[in-house]
């Protein structure tokens, strides 16, 4: 998300100066969502091209050049409900290298049980880490570090179930020869939820590779 | 010290004639004082197996089971119960508390089998669900209560001895999610620096919690992962 959204949420509270926004963004979201000045005065002046935001007021300042009040209009009121309430894609369309390795482990000399090992000792130390930090925080009183820190963990959680689920499947597809490569079909299922061409074919095949896995 | 030791546990259970299960292969883990251990494994790796073979629940094929640097592996029933009753407390995804009895008649008769005195038995008692959040549902029926009421009550009648063990066996399994991280957090908080906690769980997050997870396969000890200092500071 650009800074664009979290500074019509801020303006739509109340009108506000520039300094005033930076200030928010970080003390509602986050050290994470630290913006420079410079980029908050960018962000107003493209809102006002747009017809989101006027400026409305000035107020004097002493010993300060004035600061200009800004202030959310009825199209950037009806910009933010939008945003609000369109769902975001969330897909993972990035070259993910955790599966290149997992994937191309598969062929590799090296044991791909033990890749899978080492990345999920990691997603639990710092789940670990992340939950101490959490305890040594108020629920009530800091909101928004607790929801961030969830965040990560949800998603260090989503990254060790993916990897718990290649290792069972890989385990048991486990074959000689071009057989070990069927569950690539399957990982990738996983991974993605990719259209996929031929996927009655490789269903069809990991059966019989089970089949044979047991005998 | 260490408050349990598994040293080279097998585990066999015979399912019919020819039908063995090797559950546990050669299994040895060793657990210090106040030290929580994760175990996570999947499926049928003896995780529920290693955890009864710790709290003296079932008795290993062979190998050695130490509780407070003591070999118990080979006593009599009669004193095996005892230690059970007194030093162990259990925690299972499933609450087992007694649904008719009040939450402080459940604390209190787990406090009775412990051989800890009638005037004593029900002020600890309460003063235990106090420590959990649940004083003023001490007198309400167990099968009143919610899931993670419930689960309070079952860790409440767990420490209410103050055992030197405390076994979980996927304490959260029925749990939504914020529920059973308020479960997680006070068994960080309630257990105190001679209890040890071993606590089976799938869940990573759940395992988050802990010092230190250990991993199992086929019945035995694969690797493990130091996550933090097992004393507090």
């Amino acid at each position: 998300m650009s800074v664009r959204y979290g500074m019509l949420a801020l303006l739509e509270r109340r009108s506000m100066h520039g300094y005033e926004l930076g200030r928010e963004l970080e003390g509602e979201l986050g050290d994470e969502w630290a913006v420079n000045y410079g980029q908050v005065y960018t962000t107003l002046e493209r809102l006002v091209r747009d017809g989101l935001v006027v400026q409305s007021d000035t107020v004097e300042v002493a010993d300060a050049p004035d600061r200009k009040l800004y202030t959310l209009t009825p199209a950037g009121r009806a910009e933010l409900r939008g945003w609000f309430l369109t769902p975001l894609d969330t897909t993972e369309t990035r070259r993910d290298e955790l599966f290149a390795k997992v994937l191309l482990g598969l062929t590799s000399d090296v044991d791909v049980a033990e890749i899978i090992q080492v990345q999920r000792k990691r997603e639990l130390r710092r789940m670990a880490e992340l939950t101490a930090a959490k305890e040594r925080l108020d629920a009530a009183l800091h909101v928004a570090e607790v929801l961030q820190l969830d965040l990560h963990i949800l998603r260090a959680e989503a990254t060790v179930r993916w990897l718990e689920t290649a290792e069972a499947k890989i385990a048991k597809a486990a074959g000689s020869g071009p057989e070990r490569l069927r569950v690539r079909d399957e990982v990738r299922a996983d991974q993605g939820g990719q259209e996929r061409g031929g996927e009655a074919r490789g269903a069809g095949e990991r059966t019989r590779a089970k089949g044979r896995g047991r005998t | 010290m260490s408050a349990v030791a598994v040293r080279e546990v097998e585990q066999l259970f015979h399912l019919g004639k020819r039908n063995v299960v090797h559950a546990l292969r050669g299994t040895t883990l060793e657990v210090s004082d106040g030290e929580f251990v994760a175990v996570m494994g999947p499926s049928g790796s003896g995780k529920t197996t290693l955890l009864n073979v710790m709290g003296c629940l079932a008795r290993p094929t062979a190998g050695h089971v130490e509780i407070d640097g003591a070999d118990v592996t080979r006593l009599k029933d009669g004193a095996l119960d005892r230690i059970r009753a007194k030093d162990v407390g259990f925690i299972f995804q499933g609450y087992s508390l007694i649904p008719t009895r009040t939450a402080l008649e459940n604390v209190t008769l787990a406090a009775e089998y412990a051989g800890i005195g009638r005037a004593e038995r029900r002020t600890r008692a309460r003063e235990i669900l106090d420590r959990v959040g649940l004083a003023d549902q001490a007198d309400q029926r167990a099968a009143e209560l919610s899931g993670g009421e419930q689960q309070r009550v079952a860790i409440a009648r767990a420490l209410v001895k103050s055992p030197r063990l405390l076994l979980a066996d996927e304490p959260t399994g029925n749990l939504d999610s914020v529920t059973a991280e308020e479960i997680m957090e006070l068994l960080r908080t309630l257990r105190t620096d001679d209890q040890a906690i071993v606590m089976v769980t799938h869940d990573p997050r759940m395992a988050a919690y802990a010092d230190r997870i250990v991993f199992l396969k086929d019945g035995r000890v694969v690797d493990e992962e130091q996550l933090r200092s097992a004393h507090r500071v």
